[in-house]
Protein backbone atom coordinates (compact mmCIF):
# COMPACT_ATOMS: atom_id res chain seq x y z
CA UNK A 1 0.00 0.00 0.00
CA UNK A 2 1.39 3.48 -0.80
CA UNK A 3 2.39 5.63 1.80
CA UNK A 4 -0.07 8.44 2.11
CA UNK A 5 2.06 10.56 4.72
CA UNK A 6 5.06 10.25 2.67
CA UNK A 7 5.60 13.64 1.05
CA UNK A 8 8.93 13.21 -1.31
CA UNK A 9 10.29 16.61 -2.60
CA UNK A 10 10.77 16.42 -6.57
CA UNK A 11 14.27 15.20 -7.03
CA UNK A 12 16.11 17.48 -9.68
CA UNK A 13 15.63 15.70 -12.78
CA UNK A 14 11.78 15.41 -11.80
CA UNK A 15 12.05 19.35 -11.47
CA UNK A 16 13.87 19.79 -14.64
CA UNK A 17 11.23 17.42 -17.10
CA UNK A 18 8.47 19.34 -14.73
CA UNK A 19 10.50 22.91 -15.95
CA UNK A 20 10.65 21.43 -19.15
CA UNK A 21 6.92 20.43 -19.64
CA UNK A 22 5.98 23.95 -17.93
CA UNK A 23 2.44 22.83 -16.26
CA UNK A 24 2.57 19.15 -16.67
CA UNK A 25 2.75 17.02 -13.46
CA UNK A 26 5.54 13.99 -13.61
CA UNK A 27 5.24 10.55 -12.52
CA UNK A 28 8.67 9.62 -11.27
CA UNK A 29 9.98 6.67 -9.01
CA UNK A 30 13.33 6.08 -6.58
CA UNK A 31 13.95 3.22 -7.99
CA UNK A 32 14.07 2.05 -11.69
CA UNK A 33 10.88 -0.04 -13.10
CA UNK A 34 11.68 -0.97 -16.16
CA UNK A 35 13.48 -4.10 -16.94
CA UNK A 36 14.81 -5.98 -19.73
CA UNK A 37 15.17 -3.12 -22.03
CA UNK A 38 17.02 -3.51 -25.88
CA UNK A 39 19.16 -0.66 -27.01
CA UNK A 40 16.19 0.53 -29.06
CA UNK A 41 18.29 3.44 -30.48
CA UNK A 42 21.16 1.20 -31.64
CA UNK A 43 24.26 1.39 -29.46
CA UNK A 44 25.39 5.21 -29.99
CA UNK A 45 23.42 8.00 -31.03
CA UNK A 46 23.30 12.18 -30.86
CA UNK A 47 19.64 13.25 -29.07
CA UNK A 48 18.63 16.15 -30.74
CA UNK A 49 16.43 17.80 -28.29
CA UNK A 50 13.91 20.61 -29.11
CA UNK A 51 11.37 22.32 -26.68
CA UNK A 52 10.14 25.42 -25.71
CA UNK A 53 8.20 26.38 -28.64
CA UNK A 54 6.50 29.47 -29.50
CA UNK A 55 6.05 31.53 -32.66
CA UNK A 56 6.85 28.55 -34.51
CA UNK A 57 10.54 27.62 -33.50
CA UNK A 58 12.50 25.74 -30.55
CA UNK A 59 13.61 28.26 -27.75
CA UNK A 60 15.57 25.73 -26.13
CA UNK A 61 17.69 23.27 -28.09
CA UNK A 62 19.84 20.53 -25.91
CA UNK A 63 22.28 18.02 -27.77
CA UNK A 64 23.80 15.17 -26.06
CA UNK A 65 25.09 11.83 -26.97
CA UNK A 66 24.15 8.59 -25.07
CA UNK A 67 26.09 5.03 -25.61
CA UNK A 68 24.27 1.30 -24.72
CA UNK A 69 26.05 -0.07 -21.95
CA UNK A 70 24.71 -3.71 -20.97
CA UNK A 71 21.37 -2.39 -20.01
CA UNK A 72 20.99 1.15 -20.39
CA UNK A 73 21.66 4.22 -22.43
CA UNK A 74 24.56 6.40 -20.31
CA UNK A 75 25.10 9.93 -21.10
CA UNK A 76 28.57 10.62 -22.69
CA UNK A 77 28.89 14.13 -23.75
CA UNK A 78 26.79 17.02 -23.88
CA UNK A 79 23.03 18.69 -22.50
CA UNK A 80 20.85 16.25 -21.23
CA UNK A 81 18.62 17.90 -18.73
CA UNK A 82 20.47 16.20 -15.91
CA UNK A 83 20.00 12.74 -17.10
CA UNK A 84 22.76 10.34 -16.77
CA UNK A 85 20.68 7.09 -17.59
CA UNK A 86 17.69 6.28 -19.65
CA UNK A 87 15.86 3.07 -21.04
CA UNK A 88 13.01 2.76 -23.47
CA UNK A 89 10.34 0.03 -23.76
CA UNK A 90 8.20 -0.63 -26.94
CA UNK A 91 4.28 -0.01 -26.39
CA UNK A 92 3.37 -0.30 -29.51
CA UNK A 93 5.87 0.43 -32.82
CA UNK A 94 5.37 3.87 -32.62
CA UNK A 95 4.75 4.54 -28.78
CA UNK A 96 7.63 3.92 -26.20
CA UNK A 97 8.00 4.63 -22.44
CA UNK A 98 11.28 6.56 -21.28
CA UNK A 99 12.61 6.17 -18.13
CA UNK A 100 15.17 8.48 -17.59
CA UNK A 101 17.32 9.19 -14.60
CA UNK A 102 20.03 11.42 -12.34
CA UNK A 103 20.20 7.80 -10.26
CA UNK A 104 18.35 9.73 -8.02
CA UNK A 105 14.85 9.81 -9.42
CA UNK A 106 13.24 7.54 -12.01
CA UNK A 107 11.28 10.11 -14.39
CA UNK A 108 8.47 8.80 -17.08
CA UNK A 109 8.03 9.98 -20.47
CA UNK A 110 6.48 8.67 -23.54
CA UNK A 111 7.96 9.04 -26.92
CA UNK A 112 5.19 9.09 -29.49
CA UNK A 113 7.42 8.00 -33.28
CA UNK A 114 6.36 10.46 -36.14
CA UNK A 115 8.91 9.81 -38.57
CA UNK A 116 11.97 7.66 -38.94
CA UNK A 117 14.55 8.93 -36.39
CA UNK A 118 11.28 11.68 -34.85
CA UNK A 119 10.03 11.47 -31.75
CA UNK A 120 7.45 13.90 -29.82
CA UNK A 121 8.08 13.59 -26.11
CA UNK A 122 5.42 14.14 -23.65
CA UNK A 123 5.27 13.67 -19.79
CA UNK A 124 3.47 10.63 -18.15
CA UNK A 125 0.66 13.05 -16.60
CA UNK A 126 -0.45 11.82 -13.62
CA UNK A 127 -3.44 14.89 -13.67
CA UNK A 128 -4.76 12.63 -16.80
CA UNK A 129 -6.09 10.57 -13.38
CA UNK A 130 -8.77 11.47 -11.25
CA UNK A 131 -7.89 13.23 -7.37
CA UNK A 132 -8.88 10.19 -5.92
CA UNK A 133 -6.90 7.66 -8.21
CA UNK A 134 -3.72 9.86 -7.98
CA UNK A 135 -4.08 9.60 -3.92
CA UNK A 136 -4.39 5.88 -4.44
CA UNK A 137 -1.51 5.41 -6.82
CA UNK A 138 1.31 7.88 -5.97
CA UNK A 139 3.11 6.48 -2.79
CA UNK A 140 4.17 10.15 -2.57
CA UNK A 141 2.44 13.25 -4.09
CA UNK A 142 3.45 16.81 -3.86
CA UNK A 143 1.99 19.48 -6.04
CA UNK A 144 4.08 18.84 -8.90
CA UNK A 145 4.87 15.04 -8.91
CA UNK A 146 3.62 11.71 -7.84
CA UNK A 147 6.49 9.11 -6.91
CA UNK A 148 5.13 5.80 -7.89
CA UNK A 149 6.55 2.20 -6.19
CA UNK A 150 5.15 -0.32 -8.56
CA UNK A 151 5.53 -1.39 -12.08
CA UNK A 152 1.93 -1.88 -11.80
CA UNK A 153 0.79 1.85 -10.23
CA UNK A 154 2.85 3.30 -13.40
CA UNK A 155 1.35 1.49 -16.38
CA UNK A 156 -1.92 2.85 -14.58
CA UNK A 157 -0.67 6.52 -15.20
CA UNK A 158 0.82 4.99 -18.61
CA UNK A 159 -2.28 3.90 -19.66
CA UNK A 160 -4.36 7.36 -18.74
CA UNK A 161 -1.94 9.15 -20.50
CA UNK A 162 -1.75 7.22 -24.25
CA UNK A 163 -3.45 9.15 -26.70
CA UNK A 164 -4.00 12.40 -24.81
CA UNK A 165 -2.49 15.37 -26.49
CA UNK A 166 -0.45 17.37 -24.60
CA UNK A 167 -0.44 21.50 -24.57
CA UNK A 168 3.50 21.69 -25.20
CA UNK A 169 5.52 20.53 -27.54
CA UNK A 170 8.43 18.73 -27.18
CA UNK A 171 10.60 16.56 -29.92
CA UNK A 172 13.56 14.43 -29.91
CA UNK A 173 15.28 13.82 -33.27
CA UNK A 174 18.15 10.88 -33.15
CA UNK A 175 21.16 11.23 -35.55
CA UNK A 176 24.56 9.97 -35.54
CA UNK A 177 26.99 11.89 -33.27
CA UNK A 178 28.63 14.56 -34.98
CA UNK A 179 32.40 14.52 -35.01
CA UNK B 1 2.40 29.01 -74.25
CA UNK B 2 5.95 27.48 -73.68
CA UNK B 3 8.81 28.30 -75.91
CA UNK B 4 9.58 25.07 -77.72
CA UNK B 5 12.56 26.04 -78.61
CA UNK B 6 13.83 26.06 -75.69
CA UNK B 7 13.33 22.74 -74.73
CA UNK B 8 16.16 21.63 -77.52
CA UNK B 9 18.37 23.39 -74.81
CA UNK B 10 20.36 21.27 -72.39
CA UNK B 11 21.39 23.62 -69.72
CA UNK B 12 23.70 21.41 -66.92
CA UNK B 13 22.16 20.85 -63.48
CA UNK B 14 23.13 23.68 -60.96
CA UNK B 15 25.28 22.64 -57.52
CA UNK B 16 22.04 23.14 -55.71
CA UNK B 17 19.93 20.85 -57.45
CA UNK B 18 22.14 17.99 -57.61
CA UNK B 19 22.92 18.51 -53.56
CA UNK B 20 19.62 18.42 -52.93
CA UNK B 21 19.25 15.37 -55.68
CA UNK B 22 21.72 13.77 -54.18
CA UNK B 23 19.95 14.32 -50.09
CA UNK B 24 16.82 13.10 -51.62
CA UNK B 25 18.12 10.18 -53.16
CA UNK B 26 15.80 8.68 -55.91
CA UNK B 27 13.72 11.41 -55.78
CA UNK B 28 14.10 14.21 -59.06
CA UNK B 29 14.06 18.01 -58.40
CA UNK B 30 12.10 20.47 -60.29
CA UNK B 31 14.72 23.77 -60.52
CA UNK B 32 14.52 27.94 -62.31
CA UNK B 33 17.19 29.82 -63.43
CA UNK B 34 15.71 32.36 -62.00
CA UNK B 35 13.29 33.15 -58.75
CA UNK B 36 9.84 32.75 -59.66
CA UNK B 37 7.71 33.01 -56.02
CA UNK B 38 7.19 36.49 -55.48
CA UNK B 39 5.19 38.84 -52.92
CA UNK B 40 6.64 36.04 -50.10
CA UNK B 41 6.69 37.08 -46.15
CA UNK B 42 9.17 36.17 -43.29
CA UNK B 43 6.94 33.34 -42.62
CA UNK B 44 9.12 32.28 -40.12
CA UNK B 45 10.10 35.15 -38.13
CA UNK B 46 13.17 37.51 -38.82
CA UNK B 47 15.57 34.62 -38.46
CA UNK B 48 15.47 31.34 -37.50
CA UNK B 49 18.17 28.42 -36.94
CA UNK B 50 17.24 25.57 -39.60
CA UNK B 51 18.05 22.46 -38.47
CA UNK B 52 18.17 19.92 -40.92
CA UNK B 53 18.39 16.05 -40.62
CA UNK B 54 18.86 13.86 -43.44
CA UNK B 55 20.10 10.56 -44.60
CA UNK B 56 17.64 8.05 -42.14
CA UNK B 57 19.02 4.97 -41.59
CA UNK B 58 18.18 2.24 -38.94
CA UNK B 59 16.33 4.98 -36.88
CA UNK B 60 19.08 7.59 -36.91
CA UNK B 61 19.91 10.95 -39.30
CA UNK B 62 23.43 10.69 -40.74
CA UNK B 63 23.37 13.69 -41.97
CA UNK B 64 22.90 17.16 -39.53
CA UNK B 65 23.21 20.61 -41.04
CA UNK B 66 22.33 23.92 -39.00
CA UNK B 67 22.03 27.34 -40.52
CA UNK B 68 21.19 30.37 -39.72
CA UNK B 69 18.71 32.62 -42.21
CA UNK B 70 17.44 36.05 -41.57
CA UNK B 71 14.87 38.36 -43.55
CA UNK B 72 16.03 40.83 -45.60
CA UNK B 73 13.16 42.46 -47.27
CA UNK B 74 11.91 40.04 -49.55
CA UNK B 75 13.66 36.62 -48.86
CA UNK B 76 15.77 34.61 -45.87
CA UNK B 77 19.26 34.90 -46.31
CA UNK B 78 22.17 32.73 -45.07
CA UNK B 79 23.77 34.39 -42.80
CA UNK B 80 25.72 31.84 -41.33
CA UNK B 81 26.16 27.19 -41.15
CA UNK B 82 26.23 25.07 -44.18
CA UNK B 83 22.85 24.32 -46.37
CA UNK B 84 23.76 22.65 -49.37
CA UNK B 85 24.85 25.90 -51.46
CA UNK B 86 21.81 27.96 -50.46
CA UNK B 87 21.90 31.93 -50.02
CA UNK B 88 18.65 32.29 -50.43
CA UNK B 89 15.06 31.05 -49.31
CA UNK B 90 11.55 31.80 -49.33
CA UNK B 91 8.56 30.38 -47.90
CA UNK B 92 4.73 30.39 -49.69
CA UNK B 93 2.11 28.61 -47.63
CA UNK B 94 -0.11 26.71 -49.83
CA UNK B 95 -2.63 25.55 -47.29
CA UNK B 96 -2.69 25.33 -43.08
CA UNK B 97 -0.14 22.56 -43.33
CA UNK B 98 2.13 22.82 -46.81
CA UNK B 99 4.46 25.11 -47.91
CA UNK B 100 6.52 25.76 -50.61
CA UNK B 101 9.76 26.57 -50.38
CA UNK B 102 12.37 28.16 -53.05
CA UNK B 103 16.32 27.63 -52.21
CA UNK B 104 18.65 29.41 -54.23
CA UNK B 105 21.49 30.97 -54.93
CA UNK B 106 22.54 33.63 -57.61
CA UNK B 107 22.58 31.07 -60.29
CA UNK B 108 19.91 28.30 -59.50
CA UNK B 109 16.28 27.65 -57.43
CA UNK B 110 15.17 24.72 -56.31
CA UNK B 111 11.82 23.95 -55.04
CA UNK B 112 10.76 21.79 -51.98
CA UNK B 113 7.47 21.30 -50.34
CA UNK B 114 7.32 21.47 -46.34
CA UNK B 115 4.77 19.82 -44.67
CA UNK B 116 3.98 21.06 -40.85
CA UNK B 117 4.38 18.17 -38.29
CA UNK B 118 3.66 20.49 -35.57
CA UNK B 119 4.97 23.74 -34.62
CA UNK B 120 8.47 24.32 -36.16
CA UNK B 121 8.65 20.92 -37.35
CA UNK B 122 8.71 19.82 -40.71
CA UNK B 123 9.13 17.13 -43.41
CA UNK B 124 10.54 18.37 -46.59
CA UNK B 125 9.96 16.52 -50.12
CA UNK B 126 11.12 17.72 -52.79
CA UNK B 127 8.82 18.84 -55.92
CA UNK B 128 9.50 15.58 -58.15
CA UNK B 129 9.04 15.90 -61.80
CA UNK B 130 8.44 12.29 -61.59
CA UNK B 131 4.72 13.12 -60.07
CA UNK B 132 3.73 13.92 -63.71
CA UNK B 133 3.81 11.25 -66.61
CA UNK B 134 6.74 11.82 -68.89
CA UNK B 135 4.35 13.88 -71.35
CA UNK B 136 3.87 16.62 -69.19
CA UNK B 137 7.14 16.62 -67.88
CA UNK B 138 8.30 17.54 -71.65
CA UNK B 139 5.38 19.47 -71.89
CA UNK B 140 6.42 21.81 -68.62
CA UNK B 141 10.09 21.30 -68.44
CA UNK B 142 12.52 23.91 -70.13
CA UNK B 143 14.95 21.83 -70.12
CA UNK B 144 15.45 17.93 -68.79
CA UNK B 145 18.35 16.36 -67.40
CA UNK B 146 18.87 13.29 -65.59
CA UNK B 147 16.81 13.60 -63.03
CA UNK B 148 16.44 17.95 -63.30
CA UNK B 149 14.00 19.72 -64.66
CA UNK B 150 14.30 23.15 -65.22
CA UNK B 151 10.98 25.69 -65.35
CA UNK B 152 10.63 28.77 -66.46
CA UNK B 153 7.58 29.83 -65.48
CA UNK B 154 5.43 29.88 -62.54
CA UNK B 155 2.83 28.29 -63.94
CA UNK B 156 5.06 25.58 -64.86
CA UNK B 157 6.29 25.56 -61.24
CA UNK B 158 2.38 24.97 -60.14
CA UNK B 159 1.74 22.19 -62.38
CA UNK B 160 4.47 20.24 -60.79
CA UNK B 161 3.76 21.19 -57.25
CA UNK B 162 0.19 20.52 -57.78
CA UNK B 163 1.12 17.33 -58.74
CA UNK B 164 3.42 16.57 -56.04
CA UNK B 165 1.39 17.72 -52.89
CA UNK B 166 0.09 15.43 -50.51
CA UNK B 167 2.64 12.15 -52.32
CA UNK B 168 5.41 10.79 -50.29
CA UNK B 169 8.78 9.30 -50.63
CA UNK B 170 10.51 6.14 -49.41
CA UNK B 171 13.08 9.07 -47.77
CA UNK B 172 12.97 11.35 -44.58
CA UNK B 173 14.46 14.88 -44.53
CA UNK B 174 13.12 16.41 -41.36
CA UNK B 175 13.70 20.54 -40.78
CA UNK B 176 13.28 21.94 -37.03
CA UNK B 177 13.01 25.77 -36.53
CA UNK B 178 14.90 27.02 -33.51
CA UNK B 179 15.99 30.17 -32.17
CA UNK B 180 19.05 32.03 -32.90
CA UNK B 181 21.35 31.34 -29.99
Amino acid sequence: MPDHRSRALAGPIALVLLAAVILAACVQSKTPMLTGTKPELGNLFQLNFFENFSDGMAATVKISVFRWDATRYVHVSGDSSEVKYFVMEPLSPNTFLIEATDEKVYAYLLAVRMAEGIYRVMPVDETNLDNATQARLCAAQSSDNCTVSTRQQLDAFVRASLGKTFNYAMFAVISSPSN
Amino acid sequence: MLDHQLLTAKAAPGRIAVMLLAALLLAACVQSDKPLLTGTKPVLGDQFQLNLFDDFTDGKADTVRTAVFRWNTSRYVLVSGDLLDVKYLVAQPLDDSNSLLQLGNDKEYAYLLSRKLAEGTYRILPVDEKDLDAAAQKQNCVTQQGEICTIATRQQLDTFVHASLGKTIPYTMMAVISAVK
